[in-house]
């Protein structure tokens, strides 16, 4: 039989939930991956942003996850939420990119030297350009405490803290229980503070 | 500060407490200048990264995906594709095997008074010995006539023995697939031409006690690639009995004698 193969689906179920497009998917009709990309490709985007910190990287993740996620979709049980799934994928992914993407990282920076950083126009709609240059400035030091992180503090310091997302959700993508979520949140704030700290205490010296 | 102060700090700057803690983080603030200072770095990392999640919009457009998804389906090798090239693999290396290897069972033919050698080691059955020794009666002894008298006629097959006797060369094999034969031949006196010729047959007398006719007794090997045995007896010198050299009209030379 070529073509879209009849999938059975609960009466009760939507036709527009992930299941059953992952459903539809799975059968073959790629209109419906297609709807569940453009559904979550911001969600998983925001995800490998943060990890990643390059607009173009995040781009090829979110790519790569949306294609392994469709290569994979007969493993996908429906046990866990999609976007749960997702970002499993892109939490493995970004673990194998990010070692690539730190030694590029690394030469990225000794060529920019940091000092382009500041001449770029913040996002910010404040009007107070003193206010918007601390901001942005306290963002940088952020973000640069972020990317100094080990992966595995940096995952959790995404998905908690800059994703919010709950610790239940947490716990799925990780693979743990909550409470070991927990623990490891805890863990990546205190890293992270023990990395920032210094970046804010010498603006608060120089100022 | 203690561990425990510290960690139920972080809690209730990102807003986690648990309900029991809230009053006990209180009574710490209010009381310890360190514990604030920290809940105060900790409550601006905590809203300092909510900021962060402001992010540029995702430019991946649907298309770029399913050109994404049809590449990876080609690039990947299906595993029946796989399986595939492991058998012609397989298969390669099968037919070569079989190409390459010695051709014992071949048969000599028919005119030919030859005994395939047992193969022994590889060695033995790519260089199979070579070995060819003349009478002191028949100094004059040459190719042609060992031929005109039929050396394979009654030829008593003999198998050549494991170890290389001292005397023989070996010659590197150009045909690996050739067949080494060994004849046992008793040389006699040619009454027409007064050459000692070899002829089939068994000696008169034991090898073991006939000293005169000792190298008569010999034991020839003749490296054949397909045809007829060929049985060297190559020219000795007159002066001192002492094998000559032989070169063959193959091109190949033999060294014969010790």
């Amino acid at each position: 039989m070529v073509g879209v193969k009849s999938v059975l689906l609960p009466a009760t179920a939507d036709k527009n939930s992930d299941e059953a497009l992952v459903a539809r998917a799975r059968g073959g009709d790629f209109e419906a991956f297609e709807t569940l990309f453009e559904r979550h490709r911001n969600l998983v985007y925001r995800f490998a942003y943060q990890m990643a910190n390059k607009r173009d990287d995040a781009e090829d993740i979110v790519q790569d996850v949306f294609v392994r996620a469709y290569q994979n979709l007969h493993r996908y049980r429906d046990e866990a939420k999609f976007t749960t799934w997702l970002l499993r994928i892109a939490t493995n992914l970004g673990t194998d990119r990010a070692r690539m993407f730190t030694r590029r990282n690394q030469l990225e920076q000794q060529e920019a030297s940091g000092a382009l950083s500041w001449m770029t126009v913040g996002t910010s709609t404040l009007d107070d350009a003193e206010q918007n240059l601390e901001r942005d400035w306290k963002q940088n030091a952020l973000r640069a405490g972020i990317e100094a992180l080990p992966d595995h503090h940096r995952k959790v310091i995404v998905m908690r803290d800059i994703q919010e997302l709950d610790y239940d959700t947490i716990s799925s993508i990780l693979g743990c229980t909550v409470g070991g979520a927990k623990l490891r949140v805890l863990r990546a704030r205190r890293a992270l503070r023990d990395r920032v700290a210094p970046l804010l205490g010498e603006r608060q010296v120089n100022v | 500060m203690n561990q425990r102060d510290h960690d139920m700090i972080v809690r209730a700057a990102y807003g986690e407490s648990e309900p029991g803690e809230k009053a006990a983080v209180e009574a710490l603030l209010s009381r310890d200048i360190e514990a604030r200072e920290l809940y105060e770095e900790y409550a601006g990392l905590q809203s300092g990264l909510r900021e962060l999640d402001n992010v540029p919009a995702c430019q991946l457009s649907t298309e770029r995906l399913r050109l994404a998804v049809l590449n990876s389906q080609v690039r990947r090798p299906s595993p029946l594709r796989l399986y595939w090239g492991y058998g012609l693999a397989a298969a390669c290396l099968a037919v070569g095997f079989v190409a390459l290897r010695p051709q014992a069972g071949i048969q000599p033919s028919a005119n030919t008074a030859t005994t395939i050698v047992p193969k022994t080691t590889p060695l033995d059955v790519a260089n199979p010995p070579v070995v060819a020794t003349t009478t002191p009666e028949s100094p004059t002894a040459d190719l042609a006539h060992v031929m005109e008298n039929g050396a394979g006629d009654k030829a008593v097959e003999a198998v050549a023995p494991p170890t290389r006797p001292r005397s023989i060369r070996h010659k590197p094999s150009a045909l690996p697939m050739a067949k080494a034969s060994v004849v046992e031949k008793t040389a006699v006196d040619d009454t027409n031409t007064g050459r000692s010729a070899v002829v089939g047959g068994q000696p008169a007398t034991s090898p073991a006690t006939d000293y005169a006719n000792r190298d008569a007794n010999m034991v020839v090997a003749t490296y054949v690639p397909e045809g007829p045995v060929v049985v060297v007896q190559p020219e000795t010198d007159p002066r001192t009995g002492a094998a000559l050299a032989f070169e063959s009209n193959h091109g190949s030379d033999f060294v014969f004698g010790g």
